[in-house]
């Protein structure tokens, strides 16, 4: 419980330290004339417009006062005298400038950006169908693994040379080699390879069944590792007796050894899935809009990068959180016989 | 509780220390790019080359800097780097556009430029711009080309990828119909690859590049600037220019 | 019942039995000593097939077990049943179900039959109340009792005990050595590797001293016991029994 409270705290302060900008502008020196100061406001980015809705509208301070009006409008100011011009929106942060007119006629544009908050909650859906994909990719990824890794683990064990060598390949190619190279390696450089073997030309994967493949069969060389370190946990004693009573090697593994690895497996097994969780962001390189890729793109569109990453960052703990609960709490049930 | 709190301090400690560190070396001018993009900047036998590249060395030679150097960054990582002061300028092929310009300043225009369409040799369906409604269409993402297209053609799928290469091998590999990248980059493309070929030679927006620094660094500014008008007047600029654009 | 020809057993180039030769009565009791490393738990293990013997023969009833073309180890072993020094009980399945398993899969017996025979075995090992419990539940003496009935509920023809009172605490052998004499009593054939004399006294009727590989003595326990022949079973003797 303590441990929320913290995140809350560390959540909260980052907060107020986002920043509020606000530019400056250098004012001119005054006349005699009154100066005819029409006010405008320009809201970064324009909630309102991007959803085809109402923009909130911005009222006018001068000097702390409200003066009941909201922009676009005309005031009549004394030249050369400081005032002090405040815009407020709801949802926008206060623009406001110390600011002196000369005799004339001015245009003045006050620029208000979305509030940190505003600003999450208005990027937010955009960052929830990233989270989507990491996610539905990451158990399909994992899924896919358990059932590869299993096989390919137990396929490190068994008592065959052939079976040994090539479970053994492939788990030390795909763990040898980075998962970026083989996101490459299978999208942008199987299509050239598939049509020249066919006679055509490049046999295009879409990058999704690209993304699925590659994250499954590289989750599968991680996962089989685990399931061999936790059918090798297994001691010996355990195979003898179950052979010592007549089970072939098939059974013994079967209800005997596999189910008792079983258990060993499940906390790295959590842990993989976390990892993959983080990893999955590398199918950017092949255009999949994933959490951490939406992140960028939005970044890129409107450089306000500590509420984005701030946001990413909180969506990754609200998937990985739950789920290290879940993995220490199956593992404390799992106790229980072993 | 207690442990928190120093952690904490520790960390504040750390992250003055960082900023303190930006340590400048007055006679080497940083320049961050991103070498993806030929032949305005790409790497070449190890070494990053191309328009934009030999232009700064001309700047900074002009300048009275004694080096130049060079900092790949990806592109979304660009703008926040030179924020941070990992270079103090961008030379990259940057369109001046409103929303970058709230970020950082740029110098006087260096260099006109436009999108254009790349297809596949075979593509015969893809004659002008409106006929990429309803397709895939490759782009960088963040690049002028993909804000384009994102704001005036909802009907176009727009895949974002991190660099250019990988969008127009994407297209090589029938993942997608067509790039969309600025004119030189793909005129570039069309004649080293001749499965690929341009649409049309008229660019479809008008852009203006422009070197990115850090606001209020006016006095970077104005040097470059300075340097920039000088190169036009004597003669380096169009140099360059012929050297990396032979036909007109 | 068992017949043993020429045993060889190496491990690389370690050469751990050395021409083992003995044969084994119907419902004869045989009692193996030693010292540490001579070969004893090899010998045991080699009589089932969990070792495959490098060389020489092994009979059962006739059989030649040894012969890989006509022979099914996994036959061979449910014929031959064994307890371990450590129990190896299966810590995932219940006293019963540790029981239950190898007369369902390898024997085919409903589920029904087989628990009637746990239950019987259990009955015969003093457990029945723990028939529902988990292994680590268990004394280490009451363990190894599970561990006999699970090997007899396959009804071998003859039973493998390697040291079954060594990891235990004093106190609880006597419960599983009055185990093994009552299957003795009903007329099993048992090798058992034991420095237990007592036992081997009470109930054995032959012990074979087994060192460096090879049977170097053998003959009724009082015979051994009392007057050794060979220098080393002297020796050997001399050493445990002043313990
Ligand atoms: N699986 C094995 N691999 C290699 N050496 C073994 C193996 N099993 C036993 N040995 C070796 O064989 C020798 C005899 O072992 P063992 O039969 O266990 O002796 P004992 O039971 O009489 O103490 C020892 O030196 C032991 O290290
Ligand atoms: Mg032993």
């Amino acid at each position: 419980m303590k441990r929320w409270i913290l995140w809350g705290l560390i959540i909260g302060c980052l907060f107020l330290v986002v920043p509020a900008g606000a530019d400056g502008q250098t004012p001119d020196a005054g006349g005699q004339e009154k100066a005819v100061v029409t006010v405008t406001t320009k809201l970064v980015p324009d909630v309102g417009l991007e959803r085809g809705g109402k923009s909130p509208a911005v009222e006018i301070f001068i000097d702390g006062k409200p003066t009941g009006f909201t922009a676009p409008h005309t005031f009549v100011l004394n030249p050369g005298q400081r005032y002090e011009l405040r815009g407020k929106a709801r949802g926008y942060t206060d623009d406001f400038r110390e600011i002196s007119f000369a005799p004339g006629e001015h245009n003045f544009q006050l620029s208000l950006r979305l509030n940190s908050f505003s600003f999450i909650l208005y990027v937010f859906p955009a960052l929830l169908w990233g989270a989507l994909l990491t996610l539905g990719l990451t158990v399909v990824a994992v899924f896919n693994g358990i059932i590869i890794g299993t096989l390919v683990g137990i396929g490190r064990v068994i008592k065959s040379k052939v079976v040994n060598l090539i479970a053994g390949f492939y788990t030390d190619f795909i763990r040898g080699t980075p998962l970026l190279v083989q996101i490459f390696m299978f999208h942008f450089g199987l299509p050239p390879l598939l049509g020249l073997l066919t006679g055509t030309d490049a046999v295009y994967v879409p990058a999704i069944i690209s993304a699925i493949v590659t994250l499954s069969i590289n989750s599968g060389a991680y996962v089989a590792e685990i399931v061999r370190a936790g059918i090798q946990s297994i001691d010996r004693g355990q195979m003898e007796a179950a052979r010592s009573l007549g089970l072939t090697y098939r059974q013994a593994l079967r209800h005997v050894i596999l189910p008792q690895a079983f258990k060993r497996v499940i906390p790295p097994l959590g842990n993989e899935f976390i990892a993959m969780l983080k990893d999955s962001s590398l199918v950017s390189v092949i255009a999949m809009e994933e959490l951490v890729r939406t992140g960028q793109l939005l970044q890129g569109r409107f450089y306000r990068s500590t509420e984005i990453w701030l946001a990413v960052a909180i969506i990754f703990l609200c998937m990985t959180l739950p789920f290290t609960r879940l993995v220490a709490m199956l593992e404390r049930r799992m106790k229980t016989g072993d | 509780m207690k442990r928190i709190l120093v952690g904490g301090l520790i960390l504040v400690l750390l992250v003055a220390l960082a900023a303190g560190c930006g340590k400048k070396d007055a006679g080497v001018l940083r320049v961050g790019t991103e070498p993806g993009y030929a032949p305005m900047e790409f790497q070449e036998n190890g070494k990053i080359v191309g328009f934009d590249i030999d232009l700064i060395e001309a700047i900074a030679k002009e300048m009275g800097r004694e080096k130049v150097e060079f900092i790949a960054v990806d592109w979304d990582g660009i703008i926040p780097g030179l924020l941070n002061g990992n270079f103090d300028c961008i030379i990259s092929a940057m369109t001046i556009t409103d929303e970058r310009k709230a970020q950082i300043n740029f110098s006087d225009p260096y260099f006109q430029a436009g999108l254009l369409i790349l297809v596949r040799k075979d593509n015969t369906t893809i004659k002008d711009v409106e006929d990429l409604d309803g397709r895939a269409v490759g782009v960088q993402g963040n690049t002028t080309a993909d804000l384009w297209l994102t704001d005036n053609m909802k009907g176009v799928r727009v895949v974002r990828f991190k660099g250019n290469p990988e969008a127009v091998q994407e297209l090589k590999n029938g993942g997608v119909d067509a790039v969309v990248a600025d004119n030189a980059i793909i005129m570039w493309e069309s004649v080293k690859d001749p499965t690929l070929k341009v649409v049309s030679y008229t660019p479809f927006t008008v852009e203006q590049y422009g070197i990115g620094v850090k606001k209020g660094n006016d006095q970077l500014l104005d040097e470059i600037n300075a340097a920039l008008t000088k190169l036009r007047e004597n003669g380096k600029y169009d140099e360059i220019f012929k050297k990396w654009f032979k036909t007109e | 019942m068992i017949k043993v020809v020429d045993l060889h057993k190496k491990f690389h180039r370690l050469h751990v039995l050395k021409g083992v030769s003995t044969e084994i009565a119907q419902g004869e009791v045989v009692c193996v000593i030693g010292p540490s490393g001579s070969g004893k738990s090899t010998f045991l293990r080699c009589l089932n097939l969990l070792e495959e013997p490098s060389a020489g023969q092994i009979f059962i009833e006739g059989v030649e077990v040894t012969d890989h073309k006509t022979i099914d180890v996994n036959e061979v072993r449910a014929e031959v049943g064994m307890v371990f020094q450590k129990f190896n009980l299966f810590p995932h399945k219940t006293v019963l179900e540790n029981i239950k398993m190898a007369p369902m899969l390898v024997r085919g017996l409903s589920a029904e039959e087989a628990e009637e025979r746990a239950y019987q075995l259990l009955e015969r090992v003093g457990l029945r109340s723990k028939a529902d419990a988990y292994p680590d539940q268990l004394s280490g003496g009451q363990q190894q009792r599970v561990a006999i009935a699970r090997a007899l509920a396959m009804r071998p023809k003859a039973m493998l005990f390697d040291e079954p009172t060594s990891a235990l605490d004093p106190e609880m052998i006597q419960e599983v050595l009055d185990v093994m004499k009552g299957l003795a009593r009903d007329g099993m054939t048992m090798v058992v590797v034991t420095h237990e004399m007592g036992f081997a006294r009470e109930v054995g009727d032959r012990v074979l001293f087994m060192d460096d590989g090879l049977i170097v003595e053998e003959g009724p326990p009082e015979q051994i016991f009392t007057n050794p022949q060979n220098e080393r079973t002297k020796a050997f003797l001399g050493k445990i029994l002043k313990l």
